[in-house]
């Protein structure tokens, strides 16, 4: 049975949600991140004990900006989840430091539905703040494919929600269907109908590779995209941004000003996009930054006290985010940024050693668990 | 209150309606392969490039855009593969242009909305005539997020506060509508009108619309019509926000820009000091834009010398020969909210309408009934076949 104050608190953070991400209330945000903390408190014995040693209680605190944080590595080697036994869906790391080490999230009934919400409002207000449909193409593995792949899983379900017929995942199982995009490519310049492209930012680097080798190039309809998901450093051959554009420009037909990158990650189930789109919308001509969703806040804090620093210098990231009600709403990553104006920028990683709170935070959860098991 | 207000495709109402309390402004092509409830001939004739950038302009001025799929009948075209395909394409196109509502009428297009445009919101168009709780309850079902009642109701309060209470998608009534109440011709009126604005019908035919000339005519000599019609006054908002209405749309498609902002700000006021069938639509060229006349000159179809009478028919105000005050209506309203539905009333035993239309209204009968003989042979040369031979 779904608790009844899990319930309660869902209901509320899916109402701020559902205001899409044109408001700001930060009193509402900071009462339903206490709420939500309250709850990870009560449901999850393992961040109680974490959050007791360090003498924080739902009670002492009055900001959520006091809310212990978790380090993603930790998702690696414990699991935390707010109600286990109603796991409904649970996503994996890449394992992009070590393959063979991968974290996982678990998403019960009223996290996934927050989940989809973050997407959806997100999107509209960030990908299709001009409300187009277009087809959506999508350089991913399909969901059956890649079940536990939270990319795939958000990708689906802008496809689901914003694409129209003949909108459709081009990597299956024999791999990357180059040609088949093309195709469809070729479809959406015929019928004059927008296509928005998105994949991880490596996929596209592969797609303009077999366009230039076939020397294909398109001049997709007005209202057309490109949505990156992630980087590129260290998937493929290294291409910097304004190459990357650039790529967009020559072999699509798409302007900068329609590419957007986003940034997420499993333990998350936010997205932070690029807000050029958005801008544009509202006649505002600043550089992209990643927008920072109503639902969330991102707080950028010294590598080695933890601490958050002032505005714009930079340090590790640390978002907050209500969606994360199943897991751990407080997520320290080994992120590089920086707060700017409209949002925050990410410059990098911090290697292991720059993070000494990471692996110690791995190590003290670690020898919790093996402390509660016992008990 | 949210006003949703009809578009003439002008970027100036926009501009117009940007500091108002309209909400939604909603229009459509002349032609597409649904069609509308609008001859083609009466619209403004804009590109699909131009439909485009008034979407945006909507959008900057922060109104969101519907596009109207409102009629009831598209010849089954649908049950063909030609005919779903040319669907498909235009639903394709106005995702692809940033619309944000489609108003459609009939579940089919309820249906095949969904599929085909994952997310966009959905209006149950008037066409649907919705008028019951259990008819409301069905097009809820069908998953729209908003419905148009029926105008026939606009005056039925126990219903109205039943369909309010039994459903939870939002409700739009239609505020300045001036059909003859019940009328008998409504159900072919839509249907002719949308074949006369859909790309493969409008031209079978020449549409000689005679539902309008009947109903006009009817209006005109018989004025107490106007008054049983079912607008709500700019006064009378309040009585539907009582029961928790307070979405209005403001018809017409086909007016001047200056006529429709006039208008809105009536109901944005609450307040009309005039001629009230200044804000509904009753025949009035110099507040209608000029139309399509090209569109009459089809030999194949009929005896273009014939109709050409046509245009002079439509030439005539109604203003010019009746005046209705509508400052002196007084509580008029309260008589509906009290007495209950009309549906059971005899008119000619009631009266109501009649008291109402000699205490608001001047009527110059002797100029009336110059308009009556060229709009019966009209109608006679329709029905006796004239309007068709040849020379």
């Amino acid at each position: 049975m779904f608790p009844p104050d899990v319930k309660a608190v869902d209901e509320d953070i899916l109402s701020f949600i559902e205001r899409g991400v044109d408001h700001r209330d930060d009193e509402g945000f900071n009462r339903l991140a206490i709420r939500s903390f309250a709850l990870q408190y009560k449901y999850i014995p393992l961040y109680r004990r974490y959050c007791q040693r360090r003498g924080v209680t739902p009670g002492n605190i009055a900001s959520w900006k006091d809310v212990p944080p978790v380090f993603t590595d930790v998702f690696k080697a414990v699991r935390l989840t707010l109600l286990p036994s109603l796991t409904v869906k649970t996503f994996m790391t890449s394992g992009t430091v070590n393959p063979d080490q991968k974290g996982r999230v678990d998403y019960d009934m009223g996290g996934l539905a927050l989940m989809k919400a973050t997407i959806s409002h997100a999107a509209s207000g960030l990908l299709f703040p001009d409300r187009i449909k277009s087809r959506l193409f999508v350089i991913a593995p399909s969901p059956d494919i890649a079940p536990n792949m939270v990319m795939v899983f958000g990708m689906n379900r802008l496809k689901d929600s914003f694409g129209l017929q003949g909108s459709r995942f081009f990597i299956g199982k024999n791999g990357f269907d180059a040609d088949a995009l093309a195709d469809a490519l070729r479809s959406s310049e015929e019928d004059n109908i927008p296509a928005t492209i998105c994949g991880g930012s490596f996929g596209f680097i592969n797609f303009f590779d077999f366009l230039r080798a076939n020397r294909l190039k398109f001049r997709l309809p007005k209202g057309s995209r490109c949505l990156d998901a992630g980087g590129i450093k260290g998937k493929s051959r290294d291409v910097v941004r304004e190459e990357f554009l650039d790529y967009c420009g020559e072999f699509l037909g798409v302007s900068r000003e329609f590419c957007v990158n986003l940034i997420g990650m499993t333990e998350t189930a936010s997205q932070y996009y690029d807000n050029n789109l958005k801008n544009r919308g509202l006649g505002v001509d600043n550089l992209p930054a990643k927008f920072i969703p109503p639902w969330t806040r991102v707080l950028v804090v010294n590598p080695d006290t933890l601490e958050p620093l002032p505005i714009g210098e930079t340090g590790l990231l640390r978002y907050f985010d209500l969606a994360n009600r199943g897991h751990i709403c407080a997520i320290q990553t080994d992120d590089l940024g920086r707060i700017i104006d409209g949002g925050f920028e990410v410059s990098g990683r911090a290697g292991e050693r720059d993070v000494r709170g990471c692996s110690l935070t791995i190590e003290e959860m670690s020898r919790m668990t093996g402390i509660m098991e016992g008990i | 209150m949210e006003l949703r207000v009809s578009t003439n495709w002008d970027d100036s109402l926009l501009d117009g309606l940007k500091d108002t309390c309209t909400e939604e402004i909603y229009g459509k092509l002349p032609f597409d392969v649904i069609g509308g409830a609008r001859p083609s001939f009466l619209l403004p004739q804009i590109s699909r490039e131009q439909a485009r950038e008034h979407v945006t302009h909507a959008h900057k001025a922060g109104i969101r855009f519907n596009y109207l799929l409102n009629t009831m009948c598209i010849n089954n075209i649908h049950y063909s593969r030609k005919g779903y395909r040319e669907i498909v394409e235009l639903l394709e196109w106005i995702g692809s242009i940033g619309v944000d509502f489609v108003t459609v009428g009939f579940p089919y297009m309820i249906k095949l909305v969904q599929e085909v445009l994952p997310g966009m919101k959905i209006k149950a168009s008037s066409v649907c005539r919705i008028n019951s709780v259990s008819r409301a309850k069905q097009y809820e079902d069908f998953g729209v997020d908003e419905m148009i009642i029926d105008e026939n109701i606009n005056r039925d309060f126990d219903t109205l506060s039943a369909i309010r209470e039994a459903v939870k998608c939002e409700i739009e009534l239609i505020s300045n509508p001036c059909c003859l109440r019940d009328c008998p011709h409504q159900l072919e009126h839509v249907a002719h009108d949308g074949h006369a604005s859909q790309t493969h019908s409008m031209d079978n035919s020449c549409y000689l619309q005679f539902p309008y000339f009947n109903c006009t005519l009817k209006k005109f000599t018989e004025p107490v019509e106007i008054i049983k019609a079912c607008w709500i006054r700019p006064e009378d908002l309040w009585a539907y926000e009582e029961i928790g209405f307070n979405k209005f749309k403001v018809v017409e498609r086909f007016k001047k820009s200056e006529v429709l902002l006039n208008t809105v700000m009536s109901y944005q006021k609450r307040s009309f000091d005039g001629n009230l069938i200044d804000i509904l639509t009753l025949t009035n060229p110099d507040v209608y834009l000029k139309p399509n006349l090209d569109y009459f000159n089809k030999p194949e179809h009929v005896n273009v010398s014939k109709i050409g009478r046509i245009a002079g028919l439509m030439n005539f105000a109604f203003r010019d020969f009746i005046y209705i005050d509508n400052k002196k209506f007084g509580n008029f309203i309260d008589f509906f909210r009290e007495n209950g539905s009309c549906r059971n009333r005899d008119c000619e035993k009631c009266g109501f309408c009649q008291r109402t239309f000699d205490k608001t209204g001047h009527f110059d009968r002797d100029e009336a009934e110059k308009r009556r003989k060229p709009f019966e042979d009209f109608i006679k040369a329709m029905l006796n076949g004239d309007v068709f031979k040849e020379n």
